[in-house]
């Protein structure tokens, strides 16, 4: 039986996050085990994939008082505030990190599952598969779908029947280990302007907690469960740690430079 | 396929030139899991680089993924038209699909990386 450690951890600011879990990256890489972050943020923040283009996300009005990061992995913008994240590292070799569509599938299929048990009219999308809504190249991770999303029935009429994406995912692929991150939807951010607006899990028919940490955990229990996995809750923030938090003040840098943000 | 191609575990080939020169691109494999590819990023003409480093990403729909120099050495040229051709990759990723020159401090290095049957097992087998 393998071993799941997960942190349910402290909210933070968008770079100590992707710092946090450039970290977890790593320890996965030592550990030769995969290791799971969930967490939320402090204050609103969008979060940019990889490539793509500030001059794109500022033409779209970035949220005044919103924070701004780039992320490692790849996928669309996402206002997080309303959602919880999750990063998911997987060392090289194991049978998760041999596909992008291995991993999204392993993670999102439980939290499909939990959904279901709860009423919803849940799945993942599949290439082909119904759907008034979303694009491949949207701005927007809310707006996109790709094979692996979660996305859930809004119960409006209409053919093909209309669905909501509540759960995304994006990939940062390098060697010995392959960080995967994740955004429940739990809320539509109405801070946001509506073009920045996508309904959440709790806006179609969800009773949910409003930090979510109900639903995270039924997902991540089910998540262990389904792998046959001996799962660890952590009891401690992830970089309470002093060798992680090291590490993250060396990452910190790297995310908090404008030339990072704006490299594209 | 050409017999003199050599392969890093981490998709990388390369291939020596008669000028003294390296040619790496990546594997077809690679190309073929990567999948949808939509941006390219390429090193800088002139950068040093150690073998193991990354030298550059590739966006796909669904993951973004680093490259890394097989071996250690300078980097002398870039396909400077492949990030607007990402589908040559897919075409012809021994040929048109190269992506950067190195001259290596040390050709004998090439030596050490993977034969084509090495790598196509290394594939197979799944540990990678």
């Amino acid at each position: 039986m393998g071993r799941l450690s997960i942190w349910l951890d402290q909210a933070a600011d968008g770079p100590t996050n992707m710092a946090a879990d450039e970290v977890l990256a790593a320890e996965a890489r030592r550990r030769l085990q995969p290791l799971v972050r969930l967490y939320r943020w402090d204050s609103p923040t969008v979060s940019l994939g990889a490539f793509q283009p500030i001059a794109e996300a500022r033409s779209l009005g970035i949220v005044p008082g919103h924070g701004l990061v780039r992320r490692p992995s790849g996928g669309g913008a996402i206002v997080h505030g309303t959602d919880i994240t999750y990063a998911v590292a997987v060392p090289a070799g194991h049978a998760w990190s041999r596909s992008p569509e291995v991993l999204y599938r392993a993670v999102h299929r439980p939290l499909v599952a939990e959904l279901v048990s709860r009423g919803m009219d849940a799945r993942l999308h599949e290439d082909g598969g119904p759907s008034s809504q979303g694009v491949a190249d949207a701005f927007f991770c809310f707006s996109r779908r790709s094979p692996g999303d979660v996305v859930v029935s809004t119960g409006s009429t209409g053919e093909p029947p209309a669905d909501a994406k509540v759960l995304g995912g994006a990939q940062r692929r390098q060697s010995g280990v392959v960080i995967q991150h994740g955004s429940l939807l739990l809320r539509s951010n109405v801070a946001a302007p509506p073009a920045w607006r996508h309904p959440g899990i709790g806006d179609v028919g969800l009773a949910i907690a409003d930090d979510g940490i109900d639903l995270a955990t039924a997902w991540m229990n089910r998540f262990a469960a389904a792998l046959a996995s001996e799962l660890d809750w952590e009891a401690e923030p992830f970089l309470s740690d002093r060798g992680r938090r090291t590490e993250a003040d060396a990452a910190l840098g790297r995310y908090r430079d404008a030339r990072w943000c704006e490299r594209r | 396929m050409a017999a003199e191609l050599r392969f890093a575990k981490t998709h990388e080939w390369i291939r020596p030139d008669a000028d003294g020169l390296a040619t790496v691109g990546i594997s077809a494999y690679a190309v073929e899991a990567l999948t949808d590819l939509v941006f390219m990023q390429l090193p800088e003409v002139g950068r040093r680089v150690k073998a193991g480093e990354s030298i550059g990403e590739i966006e796909s729909v669904k993951a973004v993924s680093d490259f890394y120099a097989p071996v250690s050495g300078e980097v002398v040229a870039v396909n400077a038209a492949l990030p607007d051709a990402l589908e040559t990759l897919g075409h012809d990723p021994y040929g048109a699909g190269w992506i950067v020159k190195l001259r290596p401090d040390d050709p004998a290095d090439m030596a050490g990386l993977l034969t084509q049957p090495a790598y196509d097992a290394l594939v197979k087998s799944g540990q990678h």
